[in-house]
């Protein structure tokens, strides 16, 4: 039985799919940049409507306090204006300051100083109301404690003046309380920006996506006359699989290579050794995916389901909760859970044996029983 | 036949096609489950976003005991924070790793003198990154306003030093100080009043929960469209291929198709809507307006794809510019679609697209809705029906035709 033909043949059928191919590809682009951008600080602004019909001076205060807000931009614009633009989707919230602004923070009337609508279909806006309040808060502080330099009584204009201007700088610049945010893994105090390596653990998502949805060969693989024609020839069923599956392996492996390049992981040799035991087990994963499902018109249902409750529930999509205390028990079964230990610098190397072995085995019996359901058919 | 005889063959078609109709109308329902499972203590909680921490106050101040009462306290109150005092900074961060709470705050000796003095002062947050989610909601909420806090001590001792410089007596001077400081204080355990809500913190937590609930309704509803997008292909490529058909008849199939696929999308929709409802606090109007969305949107989904499916002759291929075209959708709705500085054409498509206007509708019209923004929503659904039915048509009718 030559292996190596069906090697070959499989390699030039994944290199002929470029449909396949691609989300490879694009996998391999997505990780890197994940890996870039966790590094470096991406400024990206929301367009935020801002209508200023206020009949004083606190509403372009507020309006300059706003403005310095980062990550945000904010138009200044009428109220018609305001509501089309949001409705276009050209901004993503509106604040209007009405005609009364001033006067209730003169008179010392809190309530309902600014009217606020926030559009909840981005998620950057979890933050916005927040910095609005405090922005509200900045010029209402500012007028009171004026209020009781005027009870001193014995300023002048430009004294007012002064204290205005030294106290547009303090809203610009630092805060004499602040809050030192401090991330705690197994009494250990990490900083907030601590790497998270999300672009090794989100590639090897796709990976395993990949490898289930390029695997249409092994929908049919139970009842193809490829198989028929190994078993005739007294061929071995395991290492059939193996070798159809390699080159979807390696090709998940050469993808591996420039994003943990890039990822900056300080163990990678590590991380690959976990990484190539993980693909191998995802492999088997993508047999009993693709056996399940039969066809590709199932398999394109099914394919993204599975591979994004296994990615979840082992912790490679995000960090699981602790009291899903339960998942992380069941994800042992998982090669995920494995994977994701040798990134952080848990042990792997046993329990990633045993589930390759175990998945290896789930993959052929799958595809055993539906090839019977099959025949049966 | 008569049209309702081919709609309602269609649907059974459609549904009779094996495990594929099945996976694509019960599909959301693991993914509901997972996305609620994973928020767990936010969704079983009956006030939301709760959030259990830990407190250690080395500051014997009055007004730092005060701040910290008022502020802690009250989303107490809320039932927002759970909050235990500890003895020693070690305990505090020993509860965080071992997950008993979120948060640790910890709050500096001399932290009211240092900052009186114009010095300052950095008050530590500890949290656990399996609670990472609700607690960087709380920090952010206690970080700006705190900070904030902060300037206005500033602004106090500004003023204070110019009245000084005018002759200002030491009693008066700490006069102005104390009454600007109890200023700020009363401005702080009242700012959520300045935009009409109670309480200090936590303004628009949920915002990007409701995009979540919105974005994976949206995507269910599309990934549900798949089996249209096959047997539309499997049918030009096969049945109308070899037979000739009349425009009429060839027109009451394709309107069968679009019809029994809004049909297909809406039971999906059926399923979503009481599962993700059963899940305590994914609370949301199931108003008219909704409803409204839910029939729009299964309709452009639709032809969309029997769009997709008349283009492709292979029903894998169909399937596989699916996938891609939802996938890319997805993720320009996630990334894209509220950035400013895009190139012109993608900010357009970002406008136009219907994947972006139904995440747009839900999170607008289950929550609180914005009319304006739901009209115009609507109308980019409607406009891309028409565009996907018109296209749909022609080709449709040029494939058979061959």
């Amino acid at each position: 039985m030559n292996y190596f033909s069906i090697f070959k043949g499989r390699t030039r059928a994944l290199f002929t799919d470029f449909t396949s191919l691609a989300i490879i590809i694009t996998a391999v682009g997505v990780s890197i940049f994940i890996s870039q951008s966790s590094k470096t600080e991406v400024i990206q602004s929301i367009p935020i409507e801002l209508v200023n019909e206020d009949e004083g001076y606190l509403g372009e205060r507020l309006a300059d306090i706003l403005s310095a807000e980062e990550g945000f931009e904010f138009n200044l614009d009428s109220y018609e204006e305001a509501v089309k633009a949001v409705a276009e989707n050209r901004a993503q919230g509106l604040i209007v300051i009405p005609e009364d602004f001033s006067q209730k923070i003169w008179d010392g009337n809190y309530e309902s100083l600014i009217k606020l609508n926030v559009m909840a279909d981005s998620y950057e806006m979890k933050a916005f109301t927040e910095r609005v309040i405090n922005d509200v808060i900045k010029v209402w502080s500012e007028v009171l404690i004026e209020k009781r330099l005027h009870e001193y009584g014995n300023l002048e204009e430009p004294d007012y003046e002064e204290y205005r201007k030294e106290v547009a700088e303090i809203w610009k610049g630092e805060s004499l309380l602040d809050v030192n945010t401090i991330m705690m893994t197994e009494n250990k105090s990490e900083d907030k920006e601590e790497a998270t390596y999300f672009g090794i653990r989100w590639y090897a998502v796709f990976a395993m996506f990949y490898l289930c949805i390029s695997g249409t060969w092994m929908c049919n693989y139970s009842g193809t006359s490829l198989l028929k024609r190994v078993s005739g020839r007294g061929g071995n069923i395991s290492l059939l699989f193996i070798f159809q599956s390699a080159p979807g392996v390696l090709v998940s492996i050469l993808g591996f290579i420039p994003v943990l390049i890039t990822s900056g992981h300080p163990h990678p040799l590590k991380v690959f050794l976990a990484f190539i035991f993980y693909i191998c087990s995802a492999a088997a994963f993508a047999l009993m995916t693709c056996s399940l499902s039969g066809k590709f018109s199932n398999l394109v249902l099914a394919a993204p389901i599975l591979t994004m409750a296994a990615s979840l529930i082992s912790g490679l999509l995000c960090e699981l909760p602790d009291w899903a205390a339960v998942w992380d028990l069941f994800s042992c079964i998982l090669p995920g859970h494995w994977y994701f230990n040798s990134i952080f610098d848990k042990p792997f190397f046993i329990g990633s044996v045993i589930i390759t072995v175990m998945w290896f085995a789930i993959g052929l019996f799958t595809s055993w029983i539906a090839g019977i359901k099959k025949r049966r058919g | 036949m008569k049209i309702f005889s081919f709609i309602f063959y269609d649907i059974k078609r459609l549904f009779g096609h094996g495990k594929t109709a099945f996976l694509a109308v019960f599909s959301p329902i693991p993914v509901i489950i997972m996305f609620a499972v994973f928020l767990a203590p936010m969704i079983v909680s009956e006030k939301g976003l709760a959030v259990s921490g830990a407190v250690l106050n080395e500051d014997d101040s009055e007004m730092v005991k005060q701040l910290m009462n008022l502020t802690i306290n009250y989303e107490i109150d809320r039932g927002n924070l759970s909050m235990y005092p500890v003895k020693t900074t070690e305990i505090g961060k020993k509860l965080v790793s071992d997950g008993k709470v979120a948060v640790f705050l910890y709050v500096p000796a001399e932290t009211y003198i240092t900052t009186m003095s114009g010095e300052k002062v950095t008050i530590d947050f500890y949290y656990a990154p399996s609670h990472a989610f609700e607690a960087l909601i709380f920090e952010e909420g206690i970080k700006s306003s705190l900070s904030v806090f902060g300037q206005g001590i500033r602004a106090v001792y500004v003023a204070a030093d110019i009245a000084k410089r005018h002759g200002l007596s030491d009693e008066d001077f700490y006069r102005i100080w104390n009454d600007g400081v109890n200023d700020l204080i009363d401005i702080y355990i009242h700012r959520g009043r300045t935009i009409g809500k109670d309480g200090m913190f936590l303004f628009g937590g949920s915002y990007h929960f409701r995009y979540m609930v919105a974005l994976l309704f949206t995507a269910c509803a599309f990934f549900s469209s798949f089996p249209i997008m096959y047997l539309t292909s499997l049918d030009l490529s096969e049945t109308f291929k070899k037979r000739s058909i009349s425009d009429k008849r060839l027109f009451a199939y394709f309107i069968s198709r679009i019809i029994s696929g809004a049909v297909l999308i809406m039971f999906a929709f059926l399923i979503m809507f009481p599962v993700a409802r059963l899940i305590k606090q994914i609370k949301f109007n199931f108003a008219l307006s909704v409803l409204a969305g839910v029939v729009l949107l299964s309709f452009t989904f639709s032809s969309l794809a029997v769009l997709i499916g008349s283009i492709f002759k292979k029903g894998q291929s169909a399937l596989w510019a699916g996938l891609y075209f939802g996938t890319v959708s997805m993720v320009g709705v996630t990334f894209l679609s509220d950035k400013t500085g895009l190139p012109l054409p993608v900010t357009f498509f970002m406008r136009i697209s219907p994947f972006r206007a139904g995440v747009s509708i839900f999170s607008n019209a289950m929550y609180t809705l914005m009319t304006e923004r739901y009209v115009m929503d609507m109308l980019v659904l409607l406009g891309a029906f028409v565009v996907f039915f018109i296209a749909g048509f022609v080709i449709y009718r040029k494939r058979s035709a061959l």
